[in-house]
């Protein structure tokens, strides 16, 4: 036990002057660089929180947490160039406003004061909540209309399809007999696969293409 | 695990982690109580900065400005990384920004030895290192494998090349220099060839030329060699008509012990191409022009559809209107692959009217001038016709009338076929439908400042009034788009929407500008100057330290720059042009050329330069050879302001020449003005009848006063000698004594050619005025013109009628006591004249007066006539010229007529043809001939034959000159020796000239 003490006050001791305001403090800067744009210490944290928020997890900060957070950004932020360069327009408001009413409604029970406190919790503004899920939505488009395939589903493929997710399908479609009886929900499945399957190719040629740089130590 | 382990991992978890926003939101709120920079030196301008940074001090901390004024920051792309801490100080809080800047490229020097190929300007060329762009360390790498390939590719495989750095932390430019060792530069060896070749290994080697021929040496390894090589070979098939074949360079292979290189040659001949023409009679030159298979070296069907409609415009434009051209490809047979082009020609036609109806805005004349549609005429025997030329012209006329505010004008042609009635002739009618001429009914400007309108309204085309059309509209963008590019918004946007007017036809026109942000020049940074001053190259600059940010005026300044001609190249850019800062470093970036330039050149005169003082046998000249030596040597960039020193000799056997100048370019720092001065010594023989020695100093002022008209102020002091004189008349002491002249001139050249090597369209005038006088310093007095006009015209696209015209005169004064006005201008300042460049019916300088024995003296006896030119005191040349394509490309064909003379004065000026007597040579001789001229990048090579129509006889004397000078005028003409009596000779008929350039 007296070694845990030990541990505790050595511990205490390496963090207490960031808490104790004795010296500068970092409160923001660069961790990610990608041509002339960044992704900054703020953008990771409020993406985590956002992310922590909407799963309902507590917030990780942990350094393997702040680097997905900071893949996910860069690829965000590959997508947002490819969106502005192309001149895409962003997604509906309405959109946005129904999908934050579901949430508010699913976990809230339609409380704003709960909802407002919910935040508060995880260090976020409604805004800051509505960006990201205008942003989400924009993203879902932009993969929907970029990489969907203008490329018909062939019969063959649809049965190739049924034969190899059978036991998936029957479970979740007891009453489908074969193929054509759920023809249009695996044509969809099959053009969804191949859009992400295009916009996984695509993000990573992308990625190899920008040059990523990384301040390690803002992200430990 | 243990528990306590676990409680002390999740403690500094919670610890560590959690505070990363407790931290930010502790400070949220608390009041600023100022902002610092790490460095304090910060690499954004002052106002950038400011700009930018939208923490103030006394104002509360918000996390959110803080990341704002990072993305902000970040953006300018003069940072690499910025980390923002905060310190508290009492109740307030310390911001700081911890910032790296971005470096940037800026000059790339070459050091070591550079072995040519690759020379200075392809190594940094190959280094790929942008100036201006953000410099990253691996930048360097990439560099340096790019100039090691390019050293391979020249054979240098022992070449070494390193590269370091230096950099300026003010400005953050990175200076690079690369140093380099070439090593021995490899030679080919026979090469490895592979593939379906269906060429001997001999002839392909042949081919490649990487071997010299006879002496079966190889040559050394560069790229250009290597390129060629394998157009060699490539060019070798297509000779055999295997245009599909493809020679490709695999790889080469280098043996570091032999130092040799052995090329991998992949070859594919394919078939022979048999290109023909079925139905119609087509020269396989026509052929090859007009079917574009051959230009590119595969038979594509793309390319063979492009041939039949080449082909078919080519009857059509040959009088056959109703051609038509197919196409069929027939099997591969014994190696051999056709392809028939089917013509079907249809009857021969003559386009004997174009009629024009409809037009009112519009002349005939106006839209005839823009149109393909030709009838017959002299120069168009069948007339120009096809339905490809039809279309175009119906487009232009439409063009025509819309840009003029016809919105719906309507063009339409009809082709009436026996036109007039009679068979194989057509007729084209155009007609056109007018219909409303739009106007603009008024202008206005929108979100420009009120201080630009006027500016902006002088710079626009469209008016009240003024015709509506699309090319003045985008005429007028540009110019506002352009006018506040030059004031450095460089993002400046232009949006027109017309919109109608009340009254009919008429339009309103809003031109809404978005100037953008306004960008600044922060420095002009210069780089690689060593000889030249900076005051020198800031002098010659059109754009200011802080004035605003054009890029007009930057490619200006390099362009004015370069055209100094103080430097080899001359770069420019902007640091970190992607950034968002106003304030913006320029950057200039030089090489500097050479400092001396060495001329050598070693050859020979053939030409009738006879008459020599031994011998007087041939007073009209006769063929001779004079072997020539010149050196030039130059001083260049002088003081480092771009003058030129520069040392011109010339030995031969009929000319000693050496001349020493200094030229001040761009004198009292005034475009097109220079100055120069020179020292002249002058031994020459060009005139058979006397040798002269000139030692001159001269100034000469020179002004362009527009881009063809250049005017030249001139002193000169010159002391003339006359030497070697082979006539006893002008023997005498007084002529023969040096004399010195004061010489004021002024000259006037207008050059308005296409080419001045070889023109084709154009004029080119020159009025010279000088004046001699005891004011300047002189001994003998006249006043000399000599004026010259020259025009050309293209009378088809390949055939030039030229003419030239020049007159002369010089009139003395104040003649000195016992000078007759002939002697009183002294031999060598007398105008002479004939040859290659006058007039062809004489040799060189032999035209005009002759020695005829004048009397030695006032009173005295008359000497023997020699015959000797003596040159005169008028001229008067014409020239006409034919200039027509002869054989290929290359060789030209000329006709000509020259006319004129050189005369005692201007009174005796005349157009007479036939020569009265012996002692007459005041008439015009007239020539005509045939020339070939062959195409040189340095100007046609020049082969004249002129026959002289009526060139004089004169009584000239044949020995030597002591026999000459046995022939005592005093002693009675029967006693004297037979060689005393003069002998009747003539010009020669026929003359012929070689030389460089054409004849005007």
């Amino acid at each position: 036990m007296c070694r845990i003490a030990r541990t505790l006050v050595a511990a205490l001791l390496v963090t207490l002057p960031g808490s104790v305001h004795a010296r500068a403090e970092i409160v923001d800067g660069v961790s990610v660089v990608i041509g002339t744009r960044v992704i900054k210490q703020s953008d990771i944290d409020r993406d985590i929180r956002v992310v922590s928020f909407l799963n309902q997890t507590p917030p990780d900060f942990s350094a393997r947490s702040r680097k997905e957070a900071a893949s996910r950004l860069i690829d965000q932020l590959l997508i947002r160039q490819d969106i502005q360069s192309n001149g895409a327009a962003p997604a509906a408001l309405g959109g946005m406003e129904q999908l934050l009413m579901q949430i508010k409604k699913d976990r809230f029970a339609n409380d704003n004061t709960q909802y407002r406190e919910a935040l508060k919790r995880y260090g976020l503004s409604d805004e800051d909540l509505r960006s990201a899920l205008l942003w989400q939505l924009t993203v879902l488009r932009f993969i929907d209309q970029r990489f969907g395939s203008a490329k018909a589903v062939s019969e063959e493929e649809i049965e190739q399809y049924f034969n190899s997710h059978r036991a998936e399908l029957t479970k979740s479609h007891p009453a489908a007999r074969s193929a054509t009886d759920i023809r249009p929900e695996i044509e969809a499945e099959i053009s969804g696969e191949r859009a992400n399957q295009q916009f996984e190719t695509w993000i990573d040629q992308t990625r190899k293409d920008a040059r990523i740089e990384y301040r390690e130590e803002s992200l430990r | 695990m243990s528990a306590g382990s676990l409680i002390v991992r999740s403690t500094l978890f919670l610890l560590v982690a959690v505070p990363s926003f407790a931290q930010v939101a502790r400070y949220e709120g608390k009041q600023i109580a100022r902002i610092e920079y790490q460095p304090s030196e910060q690499p954004l301008a002052a106002a950038d900065l400011a700009r930018f940074q939208t923490l103030s001090p006394n104002e509360p901390f918000r996390a959110s400005e803080v990341a704002t004024v990072i993305d902000a920051l970040f953006a300018t792309g003069r940072y690499s990384d910025i980390q923002v801490d905060v310190r508290p100080e009492g109740d307030r809080i310390v911001v700081r920004f911890i910032t790296q800047q971005t470096d940037f490229i800026g000059h790339v020097d070459v050091l070591g030895k550079i072995a040519n190929p690759p020379d200075r300007a392809q190594l940094v060329s190959a280094a790929r290192l942008d100036l201006g762009a953000p410099f990253r360390p691996e930048l360097l790498d990439n560099a340096q494998k790019q100039i090691e390939q390019l050293f391979v590719a020249n054979g240098l495989y022992e070449a070494k090349a390193t590269l370091d750095t230096s950099e300026d932390p003010h400005t953050q430019q990175v200076s690079v220099n690369l140093m380099v060792d070439p090593g021995y530069r490899a030679h080919y060896q026979s090469p490895a060839i592979h593939g379906d070749t269906r060429l001997p290994d001999q002839t392909i080697i042949k081919a490649t030329g990487w071997r010299v021929r006879f002496i079966s040496r190889w040559r050394q390894v560069t790229e250009s060699l290597t390129n060629t090589g394998i157009q060699g070979v490539q060019r070798r098939y297509q000779k055999d008509d295997r245009l599909t074949a493809s020679v490709a360079l695999q790889g080469q292979d280098y043996d570091p012990g032999t130092r040799r290189v052995q090329p991998q040659l992949e070859i594919q001949a394919g078939p022979k191409v048999q290109i023909k023409a079925v139905e119609a009679k087509v020269s396989k030159k026509v052929l090859q022009r007009y079917v574009p298979v051959f230009q590119e070296g595969a038979v594509e069907e793309d390319l063979l559809v492009e041939g039949a409609r080449n082909l078919k415009d080519y009857f059509q434009s040959q009088g056959y209107p109703d051609a038509d051209v197919t196409f069929r490809r027939l099997p591969v047979q014994n190696d051999e692959l056709t392809i028939e082009y089917v013509i079907t020609q249809g009857t021969r036609q003559k386009l004997t009217s174009v009629a024009i109806h409809g037009n009112r805005y519009f002349s005939t004349d106006t839209i005839r001038e823009r149109m393909f549609l030709q009838p017959s005429s002299f120069r168009l025997r069948r007339g120009r016709f096809s339905d490809a030329f039809r279309r175009k012209d119906q487009e232009t006329i439409t063009s025509l009338y819309r840009e003029n505010g016809f919105r719906d004008v309507n063009v339409s042609s009809q082709v009436e076929t026996n036109y007039g009635g009679k068979s194989g002739q057509i007729g084209v009618t155009i007609t056109i439908n007018e219909g409303a001429q739009w106007t603009v009914s008024n202008v206005t400007l929108e979100g420009a400042p009120e201080s630009d309108e006027q500016t902006l309204l002088g710079l626009i085309a469209s008016s009240a009034g003024q015709p509506y059309s699309d090319v003045s509209i985008a005429a007028d963008r540009a110019a506002i788009v352009n006018f506040y590019r030059s004031e450095g918004y460089l993002n400046a946007a232009v949006d027109v929407s017309p919109s109608p007017a009340a009254a009919p036809q008429q339009v309103l026109l809003a031109y809404r500008i978005s100037p953008g942000e306004q960008r600044f020049v922060r420095d002009i940074l210069f780089s690689g100057l060593k000889a030249t001053r900076l005051s020198y190259v800031k002098n010659n600059l059109f754009m200011d330290n802080q004035g605003p940010l054009s890029f007009t005026a930057l490619r200006d300044s390099q362009r004015h720059l370069y055209d100094l001609g103080a430097f080899a190249s001359v770069q420019a850019a902007v640091q970190n042009p992607g950034g968002t800062e106003a304030y913006k470093y320029v950057l200039l970036d030089f090489d500097e050329g050479r400092r001396y330039a060495l001329n050598v050149g070693v050859g020979a005169q053939i030409a009738r330069i006879g008459g020599t003082t031994s011998n007087l046998t041939a007073p009209a000249g006769s063929t001779g050879f004079s072997p020539r030596v010149s050196i030039d040597l130059k001083r260049l960039n002088q003081w480092g302001l771009n003058h030129t020193i520069a040392l011109q000799t010339i030995a031969s056997t009929i000319e000693k020449k050496a001349a020493l100048s200094y030229l001040w370019p761009r004198f009292q720092n005034t475009e097109g003005r220079s100055v120069t001065f020179t020292a002249l010594y002058d031994d020459s023989r060009d005139v058979t009848t006397f040798s002269s020695r000139r030692e001159e100093a001269s100034i000469q002022v020179s002004q362009k006063l527009s881009k063809p008209t250049t005017i030249l102020f001139r002193y000169a002091y010159r002391r003339v000698t006359t030497n070697d004189v082979v006539i006893p008349a002008l023997l005498v002491p007084q002529l023969l004594q040096p004399v010195r002249l004061g010489i004021v001139s002024a000259s006037l050249v207008q050059d308005r050619r296409d080419n001045s090597a070889d023109a084709h369209r154009g004029l080119y005038n020159t009025l010279d005025v000088a004046v001699t006088s005891k004011v300047f310093g002189s001994q003998r007095s006249f006043l000399r013109i000599v004026g010259k006009n020259a025009t050309y015209y293209p009378l088809t696209r390949n055939i030039t009628f030229a003419r030239q015209t020049t007159f002369g005169a010089i009139l003395p004064f104040a003649t000195p006591a016992g000078l007759s006005e002939t002697e009183a201008v002294p031999l060598p300042e007398r105008l002479f004249g004939g040859g290659n460049v006058t007039l062809r019916g004489f040799p060189e300088n032999q035209a005009g007066p002759r020695d005829l024995g004048t009397p030695a003296g006032p009173g005295g006896t008359a000497t023997s006539p020699t015959g000797f030119p003596l040159g005169g005191n008028a001229l008067f040349f014409n020239t006409f010229e034919l200039r027509f394509p002869l054989l290929g490309e290359n060789i030209n064909g000329v006709i000509f007529h020259d006319m004129g003379n050189v005369f005692h004065n201007l009174s005796s000026l005349s157009f007479r043809v036939s020569q009265r007597n012996l002692q007459d040579f005041d008439y015009m001789v007239h020539a005509v001939g045939f020339g070939i001229r062959y195409k040189t990048p340095v100007g046609p090579i020049r082969l004249d034959l002129a026959y002289s129509i009526n060139p004089p006889s004169f009584v000239g004397f044949k020995g030597t000159l002591n026999e000459l000078l046995q022939c005592n005028p005093n002693i009675p003409a029967d006693q004297l020796p037979s060689a005393c009596r003069g002998q009747t000779q003539n010009i020669s008929h026929f003359q012929f000239f070689f030389s460089i350039g054409q004849t005007f």
